[in-house]
């Protein structure tokens, strides 16, 4: 079976990080995996997110019982995306859906901008 | 749970402005001892899916809905450490691009839904693993991460008493009620994805699950 390599593979690295003393779950490293869940994030950003609840939140709901939603101060400056709803886009479904995707977008990208040179190609780095 | 401007006070924004920032230099500093090459495009795309799936409120009980948080899954998955670093970017960007979330609250957000949220998912999961010698992993997975949305809406409950909007049993009662329910939602997806992507649980004694792993 060709699953069994990866399984190997994450297998030693689970050793590497035991020495670190980090200790947590072995994340898969297998790829059609991590598609799947690149394919879920989008789909959850750019279609489901559309279907969201429009009620309030938990800390909404609290605040709107015990009566002080008003101090909720009107924000101060304008972001580029409020409210997940894209500026300028009539279609509703587009606007969120486009919010979801580019939000999605960015936090891969500053994620990946912020771990990659905190990170060690080999594992020296987590034994002092 | 994304606290607006005007909930808290001057001092409460403060003080966990300074926590946070704490939290977050600390986090990248850890990070940076442990994080393996092969992990950054996970953590970036797992960092992506939990800013997806705060998008998608359910509906809990009438007119009000729950959001996931995703603090217990992120320090499941790549460790507490890295879990308050994924967190604070979700929190920030979501605050600067999307306006979810106050700027001067910005570190009481980082501070409740990260640094504690990670930390308690965190801690359950580790002692369950102990308790129950790796055994029933959904079961406490689900438990973590149903824990560190109560504890992190426990900890906004705790700063709106702290500054003065309400008394904080009533306010504890209040947020704990509702993110009891919620916190199902959060319990069924992090148990369902951690189960996904984790190809072994560690064990309560990671010295020991190590040598075994070697020795395969």
């Amino acid at each position: 079976m060709s699953r069994r390599d990866p399984v190997n593979e994450t297998k030693e690295r689970s050793a590497e990080r035991a020495d670190t003393g980090d200790a947590r779950v072995e994340v898969t490293g297998k790829k059609r995996k991590w598609l799947v869940m690149a394919i879920v994030t989008l789909l959850a950003a750019g279609i489901v997110s559309y279907f969201a609840s429009p009620h309030p939140d938990g800390l909404e709901r609290v605040a709107e019982d015990h009566g002080f939603l008003e101090k909720a101060s009107e924000p101060s400056w304008r972001a580029w995306i409020p409210d997940y709803e894209v500026p300028g886009i009539s279609s509703p479904m587009l606007k969120v859906g486009l919010a979801g995707v580019i939000g999605a977008a960015i936090l891969f990208g500053v994620l990946y901008a912020i771990s990659r040179p905190l990170s060690a190609k080999q594992r020296e780095e987590g034994r002092e | 749970m994304h606290i607006p401007d005007g909930f808290l006070d001057a001092k409460a924004c403060i003080a966990t402005g300074a926590l946070g920032a704490g939290a977050i230099a600390y986090g990248l500093k850890k990070t940076k001892m442990t994080l393996a090459r092969p992990e950054v495009p996970k953590i970036a795309l797992i960092g992506a899916f939990i800013f997806a799936a705060q998008m998608l409120n359910f509906p809990v009980s009438g007119a009000t809905s729950g959001h996931f948080l995703g603090g217990a899954l992120a320090s499941i998955l790549f460790g507490p450490a890295v879990g308050v670093v994924m967190m604070s970017a979700v929190l920030i960007v979501q605050a600067l691009v999307f306006q979810d979330g106050g700027l001067t609250v910005l570190g009481a957000n980082i501070f409740c839904s990260g640094v504690i949220g990670s930390y308690v998912g965190y801690g359950v999961y580790r002692l369950g693993l102990t308790l129950l010698r790796g055994k029933a992993t959904k079961a406490v997975t689900f438990l973590a991460a149903w824990c560190s949305i109560v504890a992190a809406s426990c900890a906004v409950a705790v700063l709106l008493a702290w500054s003065g909007t309400f008394p904080l049993n009533v306010a504890l009662t209040a947020m704990a009620g509702w993110h009891s329910l919620i916190g199902i939602g959060e319990g069924l997806v992090t148990a369902l994805v951690v189960a996904y992507l984790a190809e072994r649980n560690v064990t309560f004694d990671s010295a020991s699950a190590s040598k075994e792993a070697s020795a395969v």
